[in-house]
């Protein structure tokens, strides 16, 4: 289980034309038959990562091994051994679904007979089939990703990356994936990489969890360590509708049990374990100083959490 | 034994392998197909342009060649006269002082027009021939008087035989030896009747060969025109190519073991399907206009064919360095202008410049652009009919520019498209 799938060595990426850190000297090591999520707001560089460990996007500086051998873009061994599904859907316009798929499948020398019926196995998990003959510039935008997404999957890769795939799916082809991808990791001892911003499916589907932010992975973990380490419970976010001063806080503080409190402009933070059970006690505090909540929001103690007490960001920005 | 094994794996692994090359090129040639076929601006660029051209081209210079009414014949007089008693007949020199004689008025009132123009030789020679046919561009019909003329003439039972020779394909040769038919028959006629009798028969045996033509603008141009359709591929190679950078298609491919020679081999096989097919059309069209190619259309046919590799070669130069298909588009366009009239500087009397010289065979500065090398190896094998063996220098030449621009094109494509990004 903990044999080196992926060793990641101080990697840095510096983008030229902005000069911007996408990558900032990051250390990881990824596991043989694990699925691990990475987790990270809009620009933490999720895809930078991903690009530079398929060998698309050249690092700055440091190291990506698998197996040991340093990454090879050139080695056949390697492309057979990995796949990518991109977060932007690339194919064939002009060709059909099948065609794309074929061409693709040719490329990895994989044997008519089998291809075909590789093809139709993918098209069929994907609710695809009927489309088979269509040209693909003439899909929706669902079966589009769909097809992006058998793209990387039909030379049956050992590593398999994948960058926000359940974007854009309808419930059912997100479960047919999810389902999928459990299977492909544990039967054949596969490794994936996933980013998402579905909370639920990364917590429920990975393994191990990296958070990332600014380029620097701030957290790896399990996803049940990280809820204990970095969750301290849920999150009360309360709107007020006038100006306030650290004293109420403190206030807050001294007469809740267990509860950590920070302003945020017009909103106050709290973090506690349990919230529900507190929420009448806070309020009393609040209007005793004759100010009013004019909303308030709970979010239970779960990835999510983790990912904001780190960040200081919520996830579904886009 | 073992090395026998071993052997025979390597071979089963060889033979995998390029079963895998071939299989791999060949699925991204029939890819490419596709797309293009599918694309109606393609074929509007790639085949009716270049036929449209053509059939305006040939509207205006071209059509089938009827309206001459004076021929340029080359004479050569071999008959020695015959003495009867001590009368000396020269009825050759007769014969060519008729036919110089013979004018036709085009209208009431105007001066009348000779209808041959006699350019007179003492032997059938080559360089007298390649002189008329090369630098005038004129002869429409060859007579050869025999030695016995005179003789035959005089004596009343014989059959009267002398030899023309020409390009039956021509239509200025058909109108030519009828006309000289006519007079040629009445010619003799009156001879005899004016000795006293007549009773043999005037003969004109037809030598046909395939090179006295006669050259028109548009026959010079025909090269030019089905090399423009296959000037026009750095267009669509160099657009697809870029298209696939674009739309990020071209990633996919990186990720798969494909290598560069895959993509470019497929490409530029897909680009020689179509290039035939321009290459058939092009041809039969000038045809059809009345081109009056005397060489073979295949020899031709296969110059314009490799050349057209060249251009797939100058449309990956260019889609190495465009990141939009519209910029590789207008940059193609760019390319291909200049290219495109550089081809007629021949036609226009603009000589290139000499490089270097092989056993006599100059390579010029214009031949680096195959483009020109081709037109030129086109014009020689229509227009003056030379055959491969004439053209080995050029066909060795064309081979070996053709390779380069290959080269570069699938080294610029590997190093700027299909690395890592540096961004
Ligand atoms: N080609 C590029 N040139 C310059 N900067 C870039 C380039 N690509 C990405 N960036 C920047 O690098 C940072 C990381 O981008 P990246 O796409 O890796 O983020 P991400 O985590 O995948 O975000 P998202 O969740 O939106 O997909 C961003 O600030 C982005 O603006
Ligand atoms: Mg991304």
């Amino acid at each position: 289980m903990t044999e080196t799938a992926i060793q990641i060595q101080n990697l840095t990426k510096i983008y030229s034309t902005n000069n911007l850190k996408a990558i900032d000297s990051l250390d990881l090591a990824i596991y043989k038959g694990e699925i691990f999520g990475l987790l990270g707001p809009n620009g933490a560089g999720k895809t930078s990562l991903i690009r530079m460990l398929v060998g698309l996007l050249k690092s700055s500086s440091g190291q990506i091994l698998f197996d040991g051998d340093e990454l090879n873009i050139n080695s056949s061994r390697l492309k057979h051994h990995i796949g990518y599904v991109p977060q932007e859907a690339a194919f064939w316009k002009n060709l059909t679904v099948y065609e794309n798929l074929n061409v693709i499948g040719t490329t990895y020398n994989i044997p008519s007979k089998e291809l075909k019926e590789r093809i139709n196995h993918l098209l069929e998990g994907l609710y695809l089939i009927d489309q088979k003959k269509k040209l693909a510039s003439k899909l929706s935008g669902g079966m589009q990703r769909r097809l992006n997404l058998a793209m990387g999957m039909i030379h049956n890769p050992q590593i398999l990356f994948l960058d926000e795939v359940f974007v854009g799916l309808d419930p059912q082809t997100r479960n047919y994936l999810y389902d999928y991808l459990r299977d492909f990791a544990s039967k054949e001892n596969k490794t994936i990489i996933i980013t998402s911003h579905l909370m639920e499916i990364v917590d429920a589907l990975s393994d191990r969890v990296g958070i990332l932010d600014l380029g620097k992975m701030l957290a790896v973990d399990t996803p049940e360590n990280l809820k204990n380490t970095h969750g301290k419970g849920d999150i009360l976010e309360l709107e007020i509708d006038k100006e306030f001063d650290e004293d109420l806080l403190n206030k807050i503080e001294k007469s809740v049990k267990d509860v950590s409190v920070e302003k945020k402009d017009q909103d106050i933070f709290i973090k506690t374990l349990n919230a529900i059970a507190k929420i009448p006690e806070i309020l009393n505090i609040i209007e005793g100083e004759g100010l009013t909540v004019s909303d308030v929001k709970l979010t239970k103690q779960s990835l999510e959490t983790v990912f904001i007490s780190l960040t200081g960001k919520e996830l579904r920005g886009d | 034994m073992k090395d026998k094994d071993n052997f025979k794996n390597k071979l089963a692994s060889l033979t995998k392998n390029i079963g895998y090359e071939f299989r791999t090129t060949f699925t991204i040639s029939i890819k490419y197909l596709k797309e293009i076929f599918r694309s109606k601006l393609f074929l509007i660029i790639a085949i009716m342009l270049p036929a449209v051209l053509m059939i305006f081209m040939g509207v205006i210079f071209g059509g089938p060649i009827s309206a001459v009414q004076s021929y340029n014949i080359l004479v050569i007089n071999e008959d020695i006269g015959y003495t009867n008693d001590t009368t000396t007949y020269q009825f050759g020199e007769s014969l060519i002082n008729t036919l110089g004689n013979v004018t036709y008025p085009l209208e009431e009132g105007e001066v009348p027009m000779n209808i041959f123009y006699i350019f007179e030789t003492d032997v059938y020679n080559q360089s007298t021939e390649d002189f008329l046919i090369y630098e005038e561009h004129g002869l429409h019909l060859t007579l050869i008087i025999p030695e016995n003329f005179s003789e035959v003439v005089f004596n009343f039972d014989n059959d009267v035989r002398v030899t023309v020779v020409g390009d039956p394909l021509t239509g200025v040769y058909q109108n030519s030896v009828s006309t000289f038919t006519t007079i040629y028959n009445e010619f003799v006629d009156a001879v005899r009747f004016s000795l006293g009798d007549d009773t043999g028969q005037s003969v004109i045996e037809e030598h046909h060969i395939g090179i006295v033509g006669n050259t028109t603008v548009f026959d010079l141009m025909v090269p030019g025109f089905v090399i423009i359709g296959i000037v026009m591929n750095i267009v669509f190679v160099s657009t697809i190519l870029t298209e696939e950078y674009e739309l990020k298609t071209l990633e996919k491919l990186q990720l798969t073991p494909m290598r560069t020679i895959h993509l470019i081999g497929g490409l530029s096989l897909t680009q020689l399907f179509v290039a035939l097919v321009q290459i058939i059309v092009l041809f039969a069209l000038s045809l059809a206009f009345g081109y009056n190619a005397i060489g073979s259309y295949v020899l031709a046919g296969v110059i314009v064919w490799i050349m057209s590799l060249s251009m797939s070669a100058i449309g990956m130069m260019i889609a190495a360095f465009s990141k939009k298909g519209t910029i590789a588009s207008s940059i193609s366009s760019v390319v291909a202008i200049p290219l495109y009239m550089i081809t007629f500087f021949p036609v226009w009397g603009i000589e290139t410049i000499p490089m270097f010289q092989i056993n006599g065979n100059v390579f010029g500065v214009f031949d680096i652009l195959p483009t020109n090398l081709a037109t030129r190896m086109v014009n020689q094998v229509m227009i003056y009919g030379q055959t491969l063996s004439d053209l080995t220098f050029e066909f060795v030449s064309l081979i070996i520019v053709t390779v380069i621009y290959l080269a570069i094109g699938l080294v610029l494509v590997s190093i700027f498209k299909l690395r890592p990004k540096k961004e």
